[in-house]
């Protein structure tokens, strides 16, 4: 009888990409579920902390489309979902090579799409949009002038936070969202909370392109902005301007790389007319070794003296408000700031403007560093990210969303040391931040 | 992801051989820039756990982060 050679399957070990793949899709999967816990928490509109707006009154359009499904969780509870959304972001931005691109896409897209529906969330300033945009379109005065307080009988002023300042955006801004001045408060709300997402949106798809122009992943790039807690929970679901900042500045960024540099130089002043910290990429843009800069000048100095005309004849009372406002600003000092937590590690209860003007000479000489960098031949889009990380740290009004700006350049370019120190400083600012019981 | 530099070696060798050319990694502004990001976060620790020492002492009347009950006052 001849025996009949018997041989096992044998069992293949996964390989590591594959197990890779499935950490990196389990992980989003669980960043994804946080996140939507999150929204729906904002959504229960029973916490003066997540929804800051319901502090002096309630408003149902203020609570959103996603009340009714909204889920009363304790405080630490939220935290601890934030906490847990921040760790499985990490583990997808360390697995996100091996994920496909439009996974990631569609994680980013449901995000957006809950913290669109999500409240007003962490923050009011939503609410001064639509005060700056009834002051000058429904009421025909100047926001660089006028405060709130001028016209406290507005169906607004209640849900306002700074009642005594003007506005600090820029011309751009203020003139853009002078037609939301003329619908309801309830309306003109859901178009900021509309305009931040698609703003977001685009913002990630940018940044992926980029990434890609570049040579790198953009997966990893749409991946490391696109599901970052600060973008999401802070800044889409708060509704800033800070994106549609962003947006532009990317543009030009884009532009940048395709050549098109008198269009880049009109996108770059087109982000530093809606907010002034766009200005701080331009000399690094300006500066980069590469051809056409004269080109690129002249698009920025042809933008710029349309922006400074339009600003002219619209605001003459004080076209350039923002710049003092801008001062006053530095005078603040938030609790979450680095500079006040360095003042507390040494023992001081406070920190005074001597102490802050030490900062900002720290500050200049960082940003002076990073532009001699970048005349040299270095990398202009990592510079100009770590010198907006920065004045982020450097600043004593510190607010979550701010490091949006560094984000998206550290995403872009793909570099792992920009993207921690900009994670880091938001971790420190939600503990900073997080409520007594 | 991180950057690294590389540096050209040339060892001459003796009884007129051609000399040995290495191309190697040159890690040292790396190895100095990870350093430096070690360094900022731990004093990005110190400073938060200052933060949170002081808002503790704070207290919930005191400058510190704490929630509220939401308005009973409704707009439409």
């Amino acid at each position: 009888m001849t025996g009949a050679a018997v041989s096992l399957p044998t069992r293949r070990r996964p390989s590591t990409a594959a197990l890779v793949r499935t950490t990196g899709f389990v992980a989003m999967a669980v960043a994804v579920a946080a996140g939507v816990l999150i929204a729906l928490a904002g959504a229960a509109a029973d916490h003066v902390f997540l929804v800051p707006a319901l502090k002096r009154a309630f408003a149902g359009y203020v609570a959103g489309p996603l009340a009714p499904y909204g889920i009363v969780t304790p405080l630490h509870v939220v935290f601890a979902e934030v906490a847990v959304m921040t760790v499985a972001y990490a583990v997808v931005v360390a697995c996100a090579s091996r994920i496909p691109l439009w996974w990631i896409g569609a994680a980013v897209l449901v995000l957006h799409v809950a913290f669109l529906l999500a409240p007003p969330m962490l923050s009011t300033d939503v609410f001064n949009y639509i005060d700056v945009a009834r002051l000058g379109g429904l009421y025909h005065v100047d926001p660089y002038v006028v405060h709130p307080a001028a016209r406290r009988h507005d169906a607004v002023y209640v849900f306002v936070h700074w009642r005594h300042t003007v506005t600090d955006y820029g011309p751009l801004f203020t003139l853009a969202v002078r037609p939301l001045g003329r619908v309801s408060v309830a309306e003109a709300l859901w178009v900021f909370k509309a305009l931040a997402a698609l703003a977001g949106l685009g913002c990630t798809a940018l940044i992926g392109w980029i990434a890609h122009r570049r040579g790198g992943s953009a997966a990893r790039a749409v991946a490391a902005f696109g599901l970052n807690p600060v973008l999401l929970v802070w800044t889409v679901a708060g509704a800033h301007n800070d994106l549609l900042m962003l947006l532009a500045l990317l543009a030009g960024v884009a532009l940048v790389l395709s050549d098109r540099l008198a269009a880049a130089g009109a996108a770059l002043v087109a982000a530093t007319a809606i907010k002034l910290s766009a200005g701080l990429v331009i000399p690094f843009l300006v500066l980069r070794r590469a051809p056409g800069r004269l080109r690129l000048l002249a698009g920025l100095v042809v933008a710029a003296a349309l922006v400074v005309a339009i600003s002219v004849v619209a605001f003459p009372d004080h076209a350039l408000g923002m710049f003092a406002k801008l001062q006053r600003q530095e005078a603040l000092v938030d609790i979450g700031s680095v500079p006040l937590g360095l003042a507390y590690a040494a023992g001081f209860a406070r920190i005074v403007p001597r102490e802050l003007q030490v900062l900002h000479v720290l500050l200049a000489a960082w940003i002076a560093g990073w532009l001699v960098y970048v005349a040299r031949g270095g990398d202009a889009l990592a510079a100009a990210g770590w010198a907006l990380l920065g004045v982020i740290v450097t600043s004593s009004w510190l607010l979550p969303w701010y490091l949006v700006w560094p984000l998206a350049l550290a995403a872009a370019t793909d570099r792992r040391r920009l993207l921690v120190a900009t994670c880091a400083v938001g971790a420190s600012y939600a503990i900073g931040h997080a409520p007594l019981a | 992801m991180s950057t690294e530099f590389y540096s050209c070696r040339v060892r001459r060798s003796g009884g007129g051989h051609p000399p040995r050319v290495t191309i190697e990694p040159v890690r040292t502004v790396a190895r100095a820039a990870d350093l430096l990001l070690v360094a900022f976060l731990v004093c990005l620790a110190l400073t938060t756990a200052a933060q949170l020492r002081h808002n503790e002492a704070a207290g919930s009347r005191g400058h510190a982060p704490h929630d509220r009950p939401v308005s009973h006052r409704i707009v439409r």
